[in-house]
């Protein structure tokens, strides 16, 4: 475990240079993109202030000293473009993305391994073939796509649900009625990544269990005469589980770009709406901060999944745990 | 285990009961005080509103025009009283006096005076704003508790409208203790003297929460809270009765219309402009240029590219639904006529063979029309109309940045590009005809007699001898034609009749097109 932690603390010192060294070399620069527009015009002192305060005006290796020290100490800079602290911007935008992306995680996760099992259990029958089929045409569907019906379907034709935003503006709620708006708030957004998640899941763990299904554990629970349903999941799909498990938690990372779509199409708070907009004003230090808030987050996700899928599968516990699970 | 499943019962019923139960539509009232008044944006942040943290661009300016005031405001007919209530102008020392309003408060109760005025000036000296162009003020001085004379450097005509008409007045009392404004955003920071006051902003969720300043000089305020939310999609947030106003796109008209909405048109701030290399051969030449001009018909491209949605450009670049556009009869007519065009290049030493013109080594005439993915429409059918004229073009579509470092780099052909800003004071024509500032819009033509023009229309302070002067800007820039501005793309504005909005001559503060002017929310609205 302590050479995976030190894995994990070198690939985020690499990330960190990377993060730092490729939105520079995007064309174009802060000042333009910021005050690129027709209105307000940059006059030469109102530039050389904003150099000066934002450090631009150093050459590019003081610039990643300063960045490197400061981020050390705590500090992610300030934002040129949002005016404010990176982390106080960060810290205003994570929880909702949080919400949305664990929300979707758990729900796809719980519901396409169940399904997936229930799917493999049933191999060819009708069950199994209808719901292949169903996965495929969600799989097909960009998440977007999928938003926007939604967006129609549930907000506008039949409107069950707001259509923007993660609470309702003009109240104030607390306490319980706090959840219910956040929660209906949420419901269109999550559905959508859910949904895009799904398939992924449903495919993993029915091959999974396909697997393992035929694998003399299973043949020997069987023949113990215990209930199918508890073969199905205390044995098999616990088997089946481990690169499921590491594959959600791989999914984050991918969870983290497909989270920005469902922000833009229903107007949702979030980190995806923040990324976009400082990469197209190239406001360099929130762009720091979203990807190494979003590294950190699917860092810890990997994690997660690492000592989970060990946690589950007993045979991972062992010391010589791939050479056994490679002998089975 | 039998608890979560309680709890998590409990949850689902709650959401159930959520959904069901609680509405979020807003009812507008049929008196005419106004309980709740929403306003949608699909961007939704614009920054916190004060004059150092608010983004530099329209909107942002607008959010904080709510809560700070200026020396003089504008309406549909021009200039207004604001927290001055009269002002004047003495030629002989270059000087404005303005008498201030007396008895105004800020939010906090503290009164507002003269010193608060001069404070504002000298502290936007000391930490710039981009709310704030103060560099044509020479000096100013308080007279008495109610007046302030301010010292101009040179005769600048625009001064109300850029300067007393955009500069937000700070109060003395809070912002004299702030060092690093741009780190003030404390309750403190939104304390001002307008219509409304900051109850609430959440940047990540684009809200913005106003309550009504009930004492507010010009009038106790229509609506007692206003407020500016992000939306997904305005038309739908609209015919939901999420809110009461909202951008819209064209197409939304009708159902908008249909379903009782008031939809109005904005004015034509915004221009998609061809902008030629005249540093490079053979743009270098106007009989050239103009050529290329006379090949493109503009109502066709309005006709294609913009679905009929807007109005064929004006080669003086102003629109003319502007107070100061020069007039069609004034301006050279580039209605498209390939013969012409043709017979022009000809003159011009290339032989036209084979439908195609040559250069005199008999190689063919080529040239690139580099855009924004944004316009790669436009760029296509203008490409077609040069390639109709005889010239070989290749049209070369790239992300925003590459074009502008581009064009700011000479490095270009031909470049189409779009900018706003159109609807202000025509010192807005410094930035995109002569000089270096914003290079990758301006056609930098460093002609004599255009700036020469440029310079008489800013230090003429008389209005109407104003107007015939930028009129002269449009006439010798039309003629020279640098840039040629092809189309201005119509913009559409929905709302109920809780509110009667309007537009702002030249534009809200610097030159803002949209409706929300904040005198449309105060009693005496436009009657001031």
């Amino acid at each position: 475990m302590r050479r995976r932690i030190g894995d994990y603390a070198l690939a985020l010192l690499i990330i960190l240079i990377l993060n730092f060294i490729i939105p520079r070399l995007m064309p174009g620069d802060p000042l333009t993109a910021m005050y690129g527009g027709a209105l307000v015009e940059m006059t030469p002192q109102m530039e050389s202030y904003l150099l000066e305060r934002y450090g631009l005006d150093k050459p590019l290796g003081e610039q990643f000293v300063v960045y490197f020290s400061n981020l050390i100490q705590g500090d992610l800079g300030y934002s040129y473009y949002f005016r404010a602290p990176v982390s106080q911007v960060l810290l205003g935008a994570l929880p909702w993305t949080l919400l949305l992306v664990v929300t979707s995680l758990l729900v796809s996760g719980v519901l396409g391994i169940i399904w997936g099992v229930e799917s493999a259990w049933r191999r060819g029958l009708r069950f199994d073939r209808v719901s292949l089929v169903l996965v495929m045409l969600l799989n097909g569907i960009p998440g977007f796509v999928l938003g926007i019906l939604f967006l129609l379907l549930l907000g506008f034709f039949l409107p069950l649900f707001p259509i923007s935003g993660g609470a309702s503006p003009h109240m104030d709620y607390t306490g319980l009625a706090r959840l219910a708006d956040i929660s209906r708030h949420l419901f269109l957004p999550a559905l959508t990544l859910t949904l895009g998640q799904l398939p992924r899941n449903f495919l993993l763990m029915r091959s999974a269990l396909i697997n393992v299904k035929e694998k003399p554990y299973v043949f020997t629970a069987r023949s113990k005469g215990l209930k199918d349903r508890l073969v199905r999941y205390r044995h098999a799909a616990r088997g089946a589980l481990s690169p499921v498990i590491t594959r959600l938690g791989m999914s984050v990372g991918l969870l983290f770009t497909g989270v920005l779509f469902v922000e833009i199409v229903f107007a949702y708070p979030g980190l995806g709406h923040l990324f976009y907009v400082a990469i197209q004003y190239h406001d360099y230090p929130t762009i720091h901060g979203c990807l190494l808030l979003i590294t950190v987050c699917v860092l810890f996700f990997n994690f997660l999944a690492d000592w989970g899928s060990q946690k589950i599968d007993p045979r991972l516990r062992e010391k010589d745990a791939r050479q056994l699970l490679e002998r089975t | 285990m039998k608890n979560k499943l309680v709890i998590g019962l409990a949850t689902l019923l709650i959401i159930a009961l959520a959904v069901t139960g609680i509405s979020c539509s807003s009812s507008p009232a049929e008196d005419t005080f106004v309980e709740t008044y929403i306003i949608g944006d699909e961007d939704g942040d614009w920054g916190y509103p004060t004059p150092y943290t608010s983004y530099p661009r329209g909107p942002g300016y607008l959010r904080l025009s709510y809560i700070f005031d200026t020396l003089v405001w504008k309406d549909s007919e021009g200039f207004t009283e604001a927290l001055a209530k009269d002002w004047s102008f003495a030629e002989d020392e270059l000087s404005y006096t303005f008498n201030l309003r007396e008895g105004v408060n800020w939010h906090d109760g503290e009164s507002f005076s003269a010193a608060d005025v001069v404070f504002t000036y000298e502290y936007y000296e000391k930490h710039p704003s981009h709310w704030a162009q103060i560099d044509k003020i020479k000096d100013m001085e308080k007279l008495d508790e109610h007046t302030v004379k301010i010292y101009l450097e040179e005769p600048y005509a625009p001064f109300l409208n850029n300067v007393a008409g955009v500069m937000p007045i700070l109060p003395r009392h809070i912002w004299e203790e702030v060092d690093e404004p741009e780190e003030f955003t404390t309750a403190e920071a939104v304390i001002g003297t307008g219509p409304y006051e900051l109850e609430k902003y959440r940047r990540e969720e684009g809200l913005y929460r106003y309550e009504a300043n009930p004492d507010y000089y010009l009038g106790e305020p229509l609506v007692e809270q206003l407020l500016f939310i992000k939306v997904s999609d305005p038309h739908l947030a609209l015919q939901r009765g999420d809110v009461n106003y909202a951008m819209v796109e064209a197409e939304a008209k009708g159902t908008l219309k249909n379903a009782g909405y008031e939809v109005v048109q904005g004015e034509h701030d915004f221009n998609l402009k061809l902008m030629f290399n005249h540093t490079r051969e053979p743009f270098d030449q106007l009989e050239f240029r103009q050529a290329v001009a006379r090949a493109i018909d503009l109502e066709k491209l309005v006709e294609r590219a913009l679905r009929g949605h807007g109005i064929p450009g004006s080669p003086g670049m102003i629109s003319p639904d502007s107070y100061w556009f020069a007039g069609e009869d004034a301006l050279p007519d580039y209605g498209q006529d390939m013969e012409k065009a043709r017979r022009m290049i000809e003159e011009m030493g290339y032989s036209f063979q084979g439908e195609k013109f040559k250069d005199k080594d008999g190689e063919p005439l080529s040239m690139e029309i580099l855009t924004a993915a944004d316009y790669s429409r436009e760029a296509e059918i203008v490409a077609g109309q040069l390639e109709e004229l005889g010239l070989k073009i290749e049209t070369r579509s790239a992300e925003r940045n590459v074009v502008d470092n581009r064009i700011r780099d000479w490095n270009y052909d031909m470049a189409i590009t779009a900018h706003g800003g159109l609807g202000g004071d025509p010192e807005i024509f410094w930035r995109f005809m002569v000089g270096e500032s914003s290079p990758h819009l301006n056609a930098r033509y460093d002609y004599p007699p255009l700036k020469e023009a440029l310079q008489n229309q800013a230090r003429e302070m008389d209005l109407s001898k104003r107007k015939e002067l930028a009129e002269e800007v449009q006439r010798i820039f039309a003629a020279e034609i640098p840039s040629y501005t092809l189309h201005y793309p119509a913009w559409y504005f929905a709302y109920d009749e809780t509110v009667d909005w309007f537009f702002t001559r030249d534009g809200i503060g610097v030159g803002t097109p949209l409706p929300l002017n904040k005198m449309a929310l105060v009693d005496e609205g436009e009657e001031l």
